[in-house]
């Protein structure tokens, strides 16, 4: 270990200098090596397999804060804290499912914080008005006779909808519809046991089942108007 | 389990059903009483519908390039510091 310290840079420059200079100039990508790896060769290695991921993170953040300046915040200090974090991700291990969790806990701890909305909260019963209400519907709700109006639902009405629940129900929704994660994956992103997973689905499935409803009967199909 | 299931189990487990979280002999033993029964046919129809309808409605938006730039700039920014450093002196 190189001991000096450089000017008035001092005992920091110097640690930084002796970590750089003792480091390999060629590494190979294996495991073994990550310990070794220089910041240059880490750098590559992350733009290489974790900047793949970045559109699907995007569509996420942009389920989660909905809209696109919150998103594109949220997924930068998402990358930064995964990328500052990266030597500690063990190749072979789900990538994908660990960046998800960054960005989960980056939406919750840096940016749910800073809203104004105190409603816009973390737990379930935020909206419990609403989603009782929502709820209500789904017995009465879409039947089979409204597949077809299903179908022919702008993608507005169903993004709207989705905006309406509670952030961990739409987050459960999108990981398991749109990205396609086993429950199991859901519940290490969300860091919540599996069983929460299922009921969240049950629950936010249900309800958006009520408010497309809800939509069908208000621009009259299905059931007859609803009040509000 | 019986030949018979009733309703009600199915309900609870149409989800894990549809997402693929069952095991494949409870799965057949879920479909045997969802073809035969309307009620759960239709429920289940539905929900994989909004499955569906889900995934189309929020596919993968493409991040706006100038998001890209500013993570690789910062994922590299970072080597230059410490390069920068090592060069001193």
């Amino acid at each position: 270990m190189t001991k000096t310290a450089r000017g008035s840079h001092g005992r920091d420059a110097a640690g930084v200098v002796s970590y750089v200079m003792n480091r390999p100039t060629t590494q190979t990508d294996d495991e073994t090596d990550r310990a070794t790896e220089s910041d240059a060769e880490r750098s590559a290695r992350f733009e290489r397999d974790a900047l793949p991921y970045l559109d699907q993170l995007y569509g996420a953040a942009l389920r989660m804060t909905r809209n696109a300046a919150d998103a594109e915040d949220v997924v930068q200090e998402a990358y930064a804290k995964a990328f500052a974090a990266f030597h500690q991700f063990k190749p072979g291990t789900n990538l994908k499912a660990w960046l998800y969790r960054i960005l989960t806990n980056t939406y919750i701890n840096s940016y749910r914080k800073k809203q104004r909305q105190p409603q816009e909260g973390f737990g379930e019963d935020i909206e419990d008005w609403q989603l009782a209400r929502a709820e209500q519907h789904t017995s009465t709700g879409l039947r089979s006779a409204e597949m077809d109006a299903l179908d022919r639902m702008p993608d507005s009405v169903v993004t709207d909808a989705m905006a309406q629940l509670s952030p961990d129900f739409r987050m459960a929704v999108y990981l398991a519809d749109v990205e396609g994660f086993s429950y199991k994956e859901i519940a290490e992103i969300m860091g919540t046991p599996i069983g929460t997973v299922m009921s969240r689905l049950n629950r936010a499935r249900g309800q958006l089942r009520g408010l497309l409803a809800e939509h069908a009967a208000s621009v009259g199909i299905g059931q007859g108007a609803r009040d509000e | 389990m019986s030949e018979r299931l009733d309703c009600g189990y199915v309900a609870e487990r149409v989800h894990r059903f549809l997402d693929g979280e069952l095991t494949e002999t409870e799965a057949d033993e879920l479909r045997l009483h969802i073809h035969a029964c309307d009620h759960c046919l239709d429920e289940t129809d539905l929900i994989d519908a909004l499955k569906r309808l889900v995934s189309r409605a929020c596919a993968c938006p493409q991040a706006p390039p100038t998001l890209r730039a500013k993570i690789v700039t910062e994922i590299h920014r970072v080597t230059f510091t410490r390069v920068e450093i090592r060069e001193i002196g």
